[in-house]
């Protein structure tokens, strides 16, 4: 289903999946993770980190970057492809598959960023915590307990 | 703490640098233990006036703790130094001095919601967010709408439920519980006397003292005894405690609970009690050895502004466990204490104990809970039933039973190989007496009708018959000799696999057994061919039928039964009346909300 979906790969390696509205993967973990936490921690700061992080076009993979960010790049075979590294230049996430152009590649971007700000919105199984309709205080989160 | 932790960490600083009145003096620190760091911060009072207590500009330090939870369970403490608050306002843990592990101050802010425990069970919605990053800047954000409140005085408003302030410090606190047993009616009882001290006695159950008497100042006349049930009034008592009536809540400091014996001792005088002056008589008559505790009766409302309306009882340790120090060396040394600096052993909890209290998560309608039931059959229908009524409240219950618990019945008993070959009345009674601190319970092995006094007691005081013996026999002997003309008959029996609950009831001046064999014998009927037709359980050796009946329906039944009764004691429904309620079987199948209406 739509958002983050966390498997076991061959290797029982924890690995996850962004599905789009239509049921297509737009994203990778790119890597798998022996804990299945360390996996939806990675995600986590994926929904934290893309909506806004900058984009950055490179000839190849280089750890020049110093903050999150997207970086698109076109592979050995002419295929686009983006991967999203945080500060340290860890890759939280890729592109699962490859595009055509520059402008594909940027368009799908775009589109896992609008998906990643959706998914931050909604309730209790991310960051954004609920907001009762009768909200107190800006953080909506009524009285203290 | 791994590196997607520490890419929270760092991605918190920065959203946290760019919120309006809230300035980072630092990076992420380890803290003692393992798995835990602190942020420091300055954050500016906004949206309202400073106070005396709360200053424009205050310190404080995010505390998260990635042992306890694998996204960090978040703090927000005060800082130490001149910076840091150093009252104790509601809703936040007392904050009198430095936290035990951590270089903050010990107050943490209450910054969940009040919503937070209903949350954690799926019966509300959480606020505070998962994911690491968010939930430090919520936490934040909350720390800011907390000082606004603090700073205008409206942390508590009117109509909030009453909340004590922290009583756990530690390390010199104890873990441990205070029982005690008050309400509004104990309260008017303690507000007609005019005696404010005496000696308590206690037992113990497990890490819990129970206050079973409070005397008075000699020990001779009994100001208070709470009408504990058989198993607490069984245990043995000690005479180790002194009670202490106050007339308000002992605080300093906004909300804070006095630490030490000095600032009790002030507290105290400040409300007129001379700490001292009441304790040197009374203690001479403590038993000699032992833990030495003090109870202070702290008067509460239920909600904030309204008058106290019950006590409270906190304890603390005046003199701790001694066998070699002569008593009146002990004496001297407790009395010398109260102007010292040492620290108060709080017991940090204390709880009401009264059914008032204690059954309010879910008990019967009071009507049901004050009657005094007599419960003819404790096998499996009759002993679950008996466990449910007294779980929820009633607390007077003879159940009558001649039969013994034999391993066929395991299947579907509460009582276990623990009590096989033991009377069922008796076993199930010594069980219900341990499952409410109010019960009293017995069995009695006789069938029925029995002859003798125990038996014809339980008659005479009974408002509420339960027959679930299946028996006609016993039917017929209702309304047994000796019972009151109002009070009520109820036959409880099963169908085969426990398909059918059949309830019939009518008050005891006009039960007429032809009367339900009448309402009955269709029932009767049907069951019987469908017997006919059924294979059922046979016991070794003995040729006629078991009655198969799995335990979940009966418990489910029983459930059914408990509010079927309720209805007949709260007196709404006309008697007589018969009523068969149908198991159900669901079938298991996607329900959506749309399609479930909660009554």
């Amino acid at each position: 289903m739509k958002g983050f979906n966390f498997y076991q790969d061959g290797k029982q390696q924890w690995r996850w999946h962004l599905k789009d509205s239509n049921g297509e993967i737009v994203a990778d973990s790119g890597e798998g993770y022996e804990d299945r936490k360390d996996c939806e921690k990675g995600a986590a700061l994926f929904t934290t980190l893309g909506p806004n992080a900058p984009e950055r076009k490179i000839k190849e993979p280089d750890t020049s970057g110093n903050g999150p960010e997207w970086e698109y790049y076109e592979d050995q075979r002419g295929d686009w492809r983006w991967r999203f590294q945080a500060k340290n230049n860890k890759i939280l996430a890729d592109s699962a598959e490859g595009y055509a152009n520059e402008a594909n590649v940027r368009r799908a971007i775009q589109n896992v960023k609008n998906l990643l700000q959706e998914i931050g919105k909604q309730g209790a199984n991310n960051g954004g915590g609920y907001i009762p309709p009768v909200a107190g205080g800006s953080t909506g989160g009524g009285r203290f307990a | 703490m791994n590196e997607f932790d520490w890419l929270a960490l760092g991605q918190s600083s920065v959203l946290l640098s760019k919120l309006e009145g809230v300035e980072l003096l630092g990076d992420w620190e380890p803290a003692a233990p393992d798995k835990v760091w602190m942020l420091p911060l300055r954050l500016m009072l906004l949206g309202a006036e400073p106070s005396e207590k709360i200053p424009v500009i205050s310190h404080w330090a995010v505390v998260i703790n990635f042992k306890d939870d694998a996204w960090g369970k978040v703090q927000v403490h005060p800082s130490l130094g001149p910076e840091g608050l150093s009252s104790t306002f509601a809703h936040q843990q007392y904050n009198g001095g430095p936290h035990p592990q951590w270089p903050v101050r010990n107050g943490h802010i209450c910054s969940l919601t009040e919503m937070h425990g209903l949350a954690t069970s799926r019966n509300a919605v959480e606020s505070e967010p998962v994911f690491t990053t968010e939930r430090i800047v919520w936490h934040v954000e909350r720390t800011q709408e907390w000082l606004q409140a603090a700073a205008a005085d409206k942390l508590v408003k009117a109509g909030d439920p009453f909340e004590l302030p922290d009583f756990g410090i530690f390390p010199a606190g104890k873990s441990e519980t205070l029982a005690y047993y008050e309400d509004a009616i104990s309260f008017g009882h303690w507000r007609n006397s005019s005696e404010y001290a005496g000696i308590a006695s206690i037992s113990e159950i497990n890490n819990t003292k129970v206050i079973r008497q409070f005397k008075d100042r000699r020990s001779q006349e009994i100001m208070y005894e709470p009408s504990w049930g058989t198993y607490i009034k069984q245990l043995p008592a000690r005479q180790s405690a002194i009670w202490l009536r106050l007339d308000e809540i002992p605080v300093l400091n906004v909300w804070q609970v006095p630490t030490t014996f000095a600032q009790l001792t002030d507290v105290l005088a400040q409300q007129g009690k001379k700490l001292e002056e009441l304790l040197r008589p009374l203690l001479p008559r403590l038993q000699a050895t032992g833990e030495w505790l003090l109870f202070l009766g702290i008067p509460i409302p239920k909600r904030v502004p309204e008058n106290p309306y019950r006590y409270h009882w906190q304890a603390l340790v005046l003199s701790p466990m001694s066998k070699n120090i002569p008593l009146q060396s002990r004496i001297n040394m407790t009395l010398g204490r109260l102007h010292s600096s040492s620290d108060i052993p709080w017991i940090s909890r204390g709880e009401n104990w009264h059914p008032e209290n204690l059954q309010s998560r879910g008990r019967v309608d009071s009507s049901l809970q004050e009657a005094k039931v007599l419960l003819i059959g404790a096998g499996a229908l009759g002993a679950n039933l008996a466990e449910l009524l007294v779980r929820m409240g009633v607390c007077h219950l003879t159940i009558v039973d001649c039969d013994q618990l034999e391993a066929g019945n395991l299947v579907r008993h509460p009582l276990d190989l623990a009590q096989l070959n033991m009377y069922k009345a008796q076993a199930i009674a010594e069980r219900l007496n341990r499952s409410n601190p109010s019960a009293q319970i017995h069995g009695l092995t006789f069938s029925v009708p029995a002859k003798g006094d125990l038996f014809a007691e339980a008659v005479k005081s009974a408002t509420l018959i339960l027959d679930v013996t299946a028996s006609d026999g016993v039917l017929r002997e209702l309304p047994l000799q000796g019972l009151s003309p109002q009070a009520v008959i109820i036959t409880l029996s099963l169908g085969l696999h426990a398909q059918r609950l059949f309830f019939y009831a009518d008050q005891a001046v006009n039960f007429d057994f032809r009367a339900f064999e009448e309402w009955f014998w269709p029932f009767r009927e049907e069951e019987h061919q469908a017997a006919q037709q059924q294979e059922m359980p046979r016991g070794i050796g003995c040729w006629h039928p078991l009655t198969p009946a799995r335990l979940n329906r009966i418990v489910g039944l029983a459930g059914v039964g408990i509010e079927l009764i309720e209805q007949v004691c709260v007196g709404e429904t006309s008697l007589p009346i018969g009523y068969c309620h149908l198991w159900q079987v669901p079938e298991l199948k996607l329900i959506l909300k749309e399609e479930v209406e909660v009554a």
